[in-house]
């Protein structure tokens, strides 16, 4: 087991350069740089443009060089200083801006997955072993709804009640009053107040997802033999159903992890931007929209890293829940 | 204890099954009687109510199937806590906790398919210490001794190492022993065993079946047989029940029933049963037709659309009751107008 984790760590690393590789060229693949969309929008404006400034720019920022040499410094500097660049855009080291966001933006993540288990688990196992009742139409009623609703929509709707009915005002994490302030018990009470909108809106559709799984899968299981068995040998009802068929039906659970947090990531900045809220998402947009590439690939290289470290977690925990796959069999 | 006494009766068992599509009656009528000690087997096609009679005994039928009508007495072991009593099945709640006491302390079940009787992500050990907690809680002894000692007893060389094997460790025929095991830990005295060797090899099938009239002989234990396959009943059962389409259409011991078969099921049955013996190598007989879509059951006698023996206005009219109402010794019950 810890043979198995320690090789798949390793195999990160050349992981890693694969896909920074590949997150270079990618950004560099529109046409143009940062400095076609200054030069744009200066011309827009209607200001002069100095070729001199220009061409200052450009070999300061080292954008003559080929982009194979461009590669290297970033990627070295990031290796060896821990440096990710400067953002064109922000005038700021990309360092200053990502990590902050970087930190909400797992923080939502892990929140919402804690409360898309919280509800699809008890309504998933009911609905399985409740099937064609009241409650199971109504949840997959529910469900399909959940599904079906965008979630910058659901965010919308949300804010819209909240506002015309209770007069709250729902964007960003803060209230105004504490958005400058220290952190305090009062601060982390207003932070909740907050919390709850995004993590419904961000897990609605997850949770209606893996409703569906859970009780798909879990109808699977009751059919088994190893269920009649357990039943047959006269373990009670409610033990059985958890002990046996729940433990095979959470899979999704657990392989789930590993897709969350891209999916938050990059599905989420449409909510993002709707909700205020400071994550990773708009910025993200931003910078591929300006071509700000350092901040850019930075960004899509933490995204890497964090869907493969989440894509380590359900390996790990798949193998501890089950001893075929621990055993590779 | 007495041994004429039957340890389970079932009088009229009627278990139907409401779909979407209609009724299914899948058992429909069934009287059997298991007396201690002894091995009946029931017999019939897929689809007969074989095992759905032996799900209706556990009280562990699927969701749609309901018993409508008839009893399943059985007589509860003198030391345990139902002392001796007899009780209907039928009536028990089927998830009541005196009919979990039943489940696996008075009756055993095995089944089919050994591949997933066991949940694959517990060891072997733990599932049948687990059946032990609930049934052997008056022996002193710890659950694992008592695991260790009845996985010698079905045949592991190192119940120490299969103690904490997974289910996919062990082959086929290791899993039906440890289901076996599984089955016989909380001692019953009655096991059911569905179809236990239909998946496995006839090498393996062999060494089940000797197992299993070992541990009869040695538990002392009465089994209810259920196959498909008349070479094993010859091999197994002391009496023997033929179903067709949920109902039993002969029944006797298993001696008469091979010899003197009266039901055209049973000797049409008999008849498609390949032989290495030259001289009755007279080629097989499959049975005509099909057995009938389970909506639209026959009227009368369920088998006259594929008799040989068909008699208009009597057997597509009447059903025809299992005959003689009392076993006479030598002559096997039938419920065949032939014979009325």
């Amino acid at each position: 087991m810890t043979q198995y984790i320690i090789k798949r760590i390793l195999l990160f690393i050349p992981m890693l350069f694969v896909i920074s590789m590949l997150v270079f060229v990618l950004i560099q693949l529109p046409p143009g740089d940062y400095l076609t969309t200054v030069l744009m929008r200066m011309a827009e404006s209607g200001e002069e443009v100095d070729q001199a400034l220009i061409e200052g720019l450009t070999r300061q920022y080292g954008l003559d060089r080929p982009l194979y040499r461009q590669y290297l410094l970033w990627i070295s500097n990031i290796v060896f200083r821990g440096n990710f660049g400067r953002s064109f855009e922000w005038g700021m080291p990309v360092a200053d801006i990502i990590w902050e966001r970087l930190a909400w933006t797992v923080v939502l993540s892990l929140g919402s997955i804690v409360f898309i288990w919280i509800v699809s688990f008890p309504i998933g196992v009911y609905s399985a072993t409740h099937q064609y009742s009241f409650f199971d139409y109504l949840v997959t009623l529910f469900g399909f709804l959940g599904k079906a609703t965008p979630n910058f929509l659901l965010a919308l709707i949300l804010m819209w009640a909240g506002w015309s009915w209770f007069g709250w005002t729902m964007g960003g994490l803060f209230s105004p009053e504490y958005q400058r302030e220290a952190w305090s018990w009062a601060k982390f009470v207003d932070l909740l107040k907050h919390l709850w909108v995004p993590l419904v809106v961000l897990g609605t559709a997850g949770t209606a997802n893996l409703i569906r799984i859970l009780r798909s899968n879990l109808l699977d299981e009751l059919e088994k033999p190893y269920v009649q068995a357990a039943r047959a040998k006269g373990v009670s009802e409610f033990k059985l159903i958890w002990k046996y068929p729940v433990r095979i039906a959470i899979n999704p659970f657990i392989s789930g992890i590993g897709g969350v947090l891209p999916e938050l990531i990059s599905g989420a900045a449409i909510v993002s931007i709707v909700l205020s809220l400071p994550t990773t998402g708009p910025v993200m947009l931003n910078a591929l929209l300006s071509q700000d590439m350092y901040l850019a690939g930075s960004f899509l290289l933490m995204l890497a890293t964090l869907a493969l470290i989440g894509t380590l977690i359900s390996d790990i925990l798949l193998a501890l829940l089950d001893p075929r796959i621990r055993q590779g069999v | 204890m007495d041994a004429d006494q039957p340890l389970l009766e079932i009088r009229d068992l009627r278990t139907h099954f409401h779909i979407r599509q209609g009724t299914v009656r899948a058992v429909d009528g069934v009287s059997l009687s298991v007396f201690p000690g002894q091995t009946l087997a029931i017999v019939g096609e897929s689809g007969c109510g074989k095992s759905i009679t032996a799900q209706s005994i556990l009280r562990i039928l699927p969701r749609a199937g309901r018993i409508e009508h008839g009893h399943i007495h059985l007589q509860l072991s003198a030391g345990g806590p139902g002392r001796g009593e007899i009780v209907d099945l039928v009536g028990l709640n089927p998830k009541g906790s005196a009919m979990r006491e039943i489940r696996g302390g008075e009756i055993g079940m095995i089944f089919q398919e050994p591949m997933s009787t066991f949940s694959p992500v517990y060891t072997i050990g733990h599932q049948i210490a687990e059946a032990a907690r609930l049934h052997r809680t008056a022996d002193d002894i710890e659950p694992r001794e008592l695991v260790l000692d009845m996985l010698a007893h079905v045949g592991f060389a190192h119940p120490d190492r299969t103690w904490s094997q997974y289910p996919h460790e062990l082959s086929g025929g290791m899993r039906q022993r440890a289901m076996i095991a599984m089955a016989l830990i909380g001692r019953p005295r009655i096991l059911i065993a569905d179809e236990p060797t239909t998946a496995l090899d006839v090498t393996t099938e062999a060494q089940i079946l000797r197992l299993m009239k070992g541990l009869q002989a040695e538990f002392g234990m009465a089994i209810i047989f259920i196959t498909h396959d008349l070479g094993v009943v010859a091999r197994m059962a002391d009496q023997v029940a033929v179903m067709y389409l949920g109902n039993i259409v002969e029944q006797g011991d298993v001696d008469t029933v091979f010899h003197a078969p009266r039901h055209p099921y049973l000797k049409a049955l008999l008849r498609s049963v390949p032989r290495l013996d030259p001289a009755e190598n007279i080629g097989l007989e499959p049975i005509s037709g099909m057995v009938p879509d389970p909506f639209s059951r026959p009227a009368g006698c369920p088998f006259h659309p594929r008799c040989p023996e068909f008699m208009p206005g009597t057997c597509d009219t009447a059903v025809p009751q299992l005959l003689p109402a009392v076993a006479e010794p030598g002559r096997t019950r039938a419920a065949c107008h032939l014979y009325t």
